[in-house]
């Protein structure tokens, strides 16, 4: 087997890394100046790119450094194209204990709380290889939590996919459910929430992000930050073996055909939870009295990113002997033991005097441990293997070091594509779109039933049950609650507004188990910067977010950018997914009753028929038009008086409105509570916008009917309109002056075209074991 | 008489606080559960490596729910094999009380502690999803200590969260009359007459499917779980005082 295969050509302006990688062996005596930079350009490395590395080197760089770099300073290491963009976003706030450049976001929560959370894409590997895809995405990102010394505590995931009827749809979507469920039911951490999304713009190109939450006592935080000559650096946890070399480069491209995409197999890692429980555990237990000076979990670039990163943190350097590292295959090759990405590892700092026990405290549960490196002060990591030097690099310049791209940015994005004159006049029956529209916002619990959403026994609300999670601290009553947001067809209309609507969800979901939004962790994905066009919308995204975080007064603790994500039918739609914290004061107070015969059901917020970009005008027209509705001051008047109604126990449920609107969540409450309802809403020219339009900052509340005066006095002063819509009771789902449907031909609706995701079998792992 | 009356420490007794190990397989994943639970339904329970023989000064031993040893291999059968379940024939025939949550039911089976065997459920996939299960006449026949505090026909909310839980037997009927003291309400997983929960003989060995210990407080969706708990301190301590 070669490190990479060589069929792969994505695009000229941006050629296979790796594809070269075995080609020839440049030895320093043999290579050339042309011939360098030539294997440089094979790799995936920029001529720019290329001439800083000679530059501070003053000499021609070795095959393993070229890979070093290809690795490095890809996309998916070192954000070159978006870090500028980034460096816009507020990350200061109140409680923020880590932000932006640990392994995740650490945010206190009280009572001697705080979480660690942190949002992870696996986007590509999951289009190749679905199940493992998808299930490395969540130990990479659980290592994350663990890594920043967080018991993890909680996993979201958030997935868009094609056509829901397209037979590969079919295919990767019951890949990536199984092996999200794979993964995280084995290691035993509860899935709480996820977003499930089809838009023909992902078709060949999936979106699987994972979040991880943990819990950690404020000063129990561990850091990469490598320090102290002479200090040892342990491996821990599984062997090395050959799978996931270059991974990160990989993800730094645009997909290939689906033919194309087998070839690249070998770039994808693969998962054991087993051996990921083992290490979480010991990792966990690792005795104080032994360190650790530091921190790094193993993800892209393997070994490389770990000696790396850590050393340019700590301002160190680092001797690296490859020949000490535990295999799973003897004749791997320095550069292949150097930028494996074999799952369920760990690098950790010790002093010298602690290397025994520590590597006793791995090896006594069955995983293997290592010493494979000394600090020093040179700077500088050195890596040889049985006594031949192949890498000699400055840590900071390999990483961090990474020059930005300069690519070319539209000065504007083209005009937004306008709804169709004809969207004043209502073109079919209101029953007949909601029939259609719910059928679109399926019944997700066929996917969340295959996750263990209670382990842990934290679990206060979990998949459906509200429209946010929360989990409760430990001894107490106290929680905090998470929940995921984001809408790609929305940003593609126009990406500023449809950024700033998955800030406004996430305040209303919150707001809905009386949580304040605390912080953020973004989840962006991108097609390819390369493009001007596309490179705008990445721009316009980060804008709004920023401006609206601002506008919020909450910061980003951390996330991750995907870039290139395209198939061969066209780029994705620009799709920033914002995971949002919050804390429960009270979680006996959060109100999760469903509705009952005789409850009157209100919508708070606004009632309006303002014609806009949702899910509705993309069933109407076949495409995305329109500008999405947002108001985040509203958001936030309705967000306060929810957690004033809350404290006040004064209503029985809260749900929020979200995407196709008003009466699409009508329909799931009742569908979830197995109630009719007789409901009414204002005459209007535009019924459908009103019904389905997704208008901003808007909520159901259902109360006993006697306690409705006093809501209203809340509202009042919270300065929310609100409008009463009917009673709950009844066998049908009434609109009055629209008709009514029965509860069994709207559930036949509900439970309609979502690709099929309860046939999936259980499928197991065939991941490789630690002895 | 227990075993830790056996060794006759110093809180013999009424009012004692009865004991309990919670066995930890490597992949175990609800110890930590199954431990909170114990201790919030008034035992003083602690946890116990796989590796070890069960430790003869407790009263009540926990398998807990997981992936014992990755579960590559038929849910269980590795974990059947390790030192801690290997003695627990022994220590049962000392007189304690055995409960298999889940993970820990597919490893008693396996174990040949506890009759037929668990399979893929049908449809194949996990499921995790709050069920109710219903006690039966099986319950109460041969006084399990599990089901003191229970009647025949209630109903228990508890969450399931397994991919092999199909209950299988080939002489379904009697075991069933006689060993099942909970049947779904509603099949999730395909399991024979419905089958939730399977007792021994003596009726002191419960496998149960659901998730009792994630089922013990209200604000966490159901404390009807915590009745089987507080059944088996009831019966340990009111044997001591006998």
């Amino acid at each position: 087997m070669t490190i990479a295969t060589r069929e792969h050509d994505a695009q000229p302006a941006h050629s296979s890394a790796g594809a070269d990688l075995d080609a020839r062996r440049l030895d320093r005596d043999e290579h050339d100046e042309g011939s360098a930079a030539r294997l440089a350009e094979a790799m995936g490395l920029l001529p720019h790119e290329y001439q800083t590395i000679r530059s501070a080197l003053e000499r021609i760089p070795t095959h393993e450094e070229l890979a070093v770099f290809s690795g490095m300073w890809s996309e998916h290491c070192s954000y070159k194209s978006t870090r500028h963009l980034l460096a816009t976003l507020p990350k200061e706030g109140r409680g923020v204990l880590a932000g932006p450049g640990s392994h995740a976001g650490v945010v206190d929560v009280g009572e001697g709380w705080a979480v660690a959370f942190k949002i992870e894409s696996h986007n590509h590997p999951s289009a190749v290889e679905p199940y493992q895809g998808a299930a490395t995405g969540v130990g990479g990102i659980l290592r994350d939590v663990i890594a920043q010394g967080a018991r993890p505590c909680a996993l979201l995931d958030f997935l868009c996919f094609g056509n829901a009827q397209s037979p590969q749809t079919a295919r990767i979507q019951r890949g990536v459910v199984a092996g999200i469920a794979g993964y995280g039911n084995a290691i035993g951490i509860p899935n709480i929430g996820g977003r499930t999304q089809h838009h023909p713009g992902y078709e060949g190109n999936p979106l699987v992000n994972a979040l991880a939450a943990g819990l950690i006592r404020p000063h129990a935080q561990r850091t990469a930050r490598a320090h102290g000559t002479g200090n040892v650096v342990l491996l821990v946890g599984a062997a090395t073996g050959r799978d996931g070399i270059l991974g990160a480069a990989f993800a730094s491209e645009a997909l290939g055909s689906q033919e194309q995409n087998r070839t690249r197999r070998s770039h994808i890692q693969v998962g054991d939870p087993f051996a990921g429980k083992l290490l979480m555990e010991a990792v966990l237990s690792f005795p104080a009295e032994l360190g650790p000076v530091a921190v790094q979990d193993l993800g892209a670039c393997g070994i490389a990113c770990a000696t790396f990163e850590m050393a340019a943190l700590g301002g160190v350097g680092m001797d690296v002997d490859l020949s000490s590292v535990p295999l799973r295959e003897a004749d791997m090759t320095a550069l292949e033991i150097f930028l494996s990405e074999s799952q369920e590892r760990f690098a950790l700092v010790v002093q010298p005097e602690h290397v025994p026990a520590a590597l006793e405290h791995f090896r006594s549960v069955g995983l293997t441990a290592a010493a494979i490196a000394v600090l020093t002060d040179s700077g500088r990591v050195r890596v040889r293997k049985e006594q031949s030097v192949c890498i000699d690099l400055p840590a900071r310049l390999v990483a961090g070091g990474a020059p930005a791209s300069r690519f070319a940015i539209a000065a504007a994005l083209p005009p937004l594509p306008e709804l169709p004159a004809d969207h004043n006049t209502p073109h079919e029956p209101l029953l007949t779109t909601l029939q259609k529209l719910l059928a679109q916002c399926a019944d997700a619990e066929p996917i969340y039933s295959q996750f263990d959403q209670t382990v842990g026994n934290r679990t206060v609300c979990g998949p459906g049950q509200a429209s946010a999670a929360v989990l409760r601290l430990p001894d107490s009553m106290r929680g905090v609650a998470l929940t995921l947001s984001g809408r790609g067809d929305l940003c593609a209309v126009d990406p500023y507004r449809g950024a700033q609507a998955a800030l406004a969800e996430a305040t209303r979901r919150l707001a809905c188990v009386g949580a304040e939004l605390l912080a953020i962790t973004d989840g962006l994905n991108f097609a390819s910067p390369r493009d001007p066009i596309e490179h705008r919308r990445i721009a316009e995204v980060i804008a709004g977010l920023g401006d609206g975080l601002r506008q919020l007064g909450v910061p980003v603790t951390g996330g991750n950018v995907s870039l290139y994500n395209e198939s061969p039918r066209g780029p994705i739609p620009p799709t920033p997914m914002v995971g949002a914290l919050g804390v429960v004061p009270d979680v006996r107070k959060v109100p999760r009753a469903r509705l009952q015969a005789g409850h009157t059901l209100l919508v708070l917020g606004e009632l309006s028929d303002e014609p806009g970009a949702a899910q509705y005008t993309r069933l109407r027209y076949g495409s995305d038009v329109g500008s999405p509705r947002c108001d985040l001051s509203a958001e936030q008047r309705v967000a306060r008086l929810l957690c004033a109604l809350i404290a006040a126990d004064a209503v029985a449920g809260l749900s929020a409105v979200t995407q196709g609107g008003l009466v699409i969540a009508l329909a799931k409450l009742c569908l979830r509570s197995d109630i009719g309802a007789a409901l009414s809403l204002p005459a209007s020219p535009r019924p459908h916008f009103q019904a389905f339009g997704e208008q901003p900052a808007q909520v159901l509340a259902w109360l006993d009917r006697q306690r409705v005066a006093a809501l209203r006095q809340l509202a009042d002063v919270h300065a929310v309109p609100y409008h009463v819509l009917g009673e709950v009771g009844g066998s049908d789902f009434q609109l009055v002056g629209h008709g009514a449907l029965t509860m069994r031909e709207l559930r036949t609706a509900w439970r309609g075209n979502a690709p099929d995701a309860a046939r999936t079998s259980t499928q197991r792992s065939a991941g490789t074991h630690v002895s | 008489m227990t075993p830790a009356a056996a060794v006759n420490d110093s809180g013999r007794g009424r009012g004692r606080t009865p004991r309990a190990a919670v066995v930890v397989f490597p992949g175990s994943n609800g110890d930590r559960d199954l431990l909170e639970a114990l201790n919030l339904s008034g035992f003083s329970a602690r946890l116990h490596p796989a590796h070890m023989a069960l430790p003869a000064d407790v009263d009540l031993v926990g398998l807990p729910g997981g992936f014992s040893y990755g579960d590559y291999w038929r849910a269980g059968m590795l974990a059947s094999r390790a030192r801690a379940v290997q003695s627990l024939p022994a220590w049962l025939a000392a007189g304690g009380l055995v409960i298999g949550v889940c993970n820990g039911f597919q490893i008693l089976v396996e174990a040949g502690i506890l009759p037929g065997a668990l399979s893929y459920n049908q449809p194949p996939r996990f499921v995790h999803r709050w069920i109710e299960v219903e006690v039966t006449p099986a319950a109460l026949r041969n006084q399990s200590p599990w089901f003191g505090q229970a009647r025949v026909g209630d109903r228990l909310r508890m969450p399931i969260a397994h991919a092999e839980g199909r209950y299988v037997h080939p002489q379904g009927d009697d075991v069933i009359a006689t060993r099942v003291p909970l049947v779904y309400c509603e099949n999730p997983n395909g399991s024979l007459a419905d089958t939730a929960a399977v007792l021994d003989d003596s009726g002191r060995v419960l496998g149960i499917m659901p998730h009792p210990e994630r089922a013990c407080e209200a604000v966490l969706g159901s404390d009807d779980g915590a009745a089987l708990f507080q059944s088996a301190r009831q019966f340990l301590t009111s044997q001591e005082s006998a």
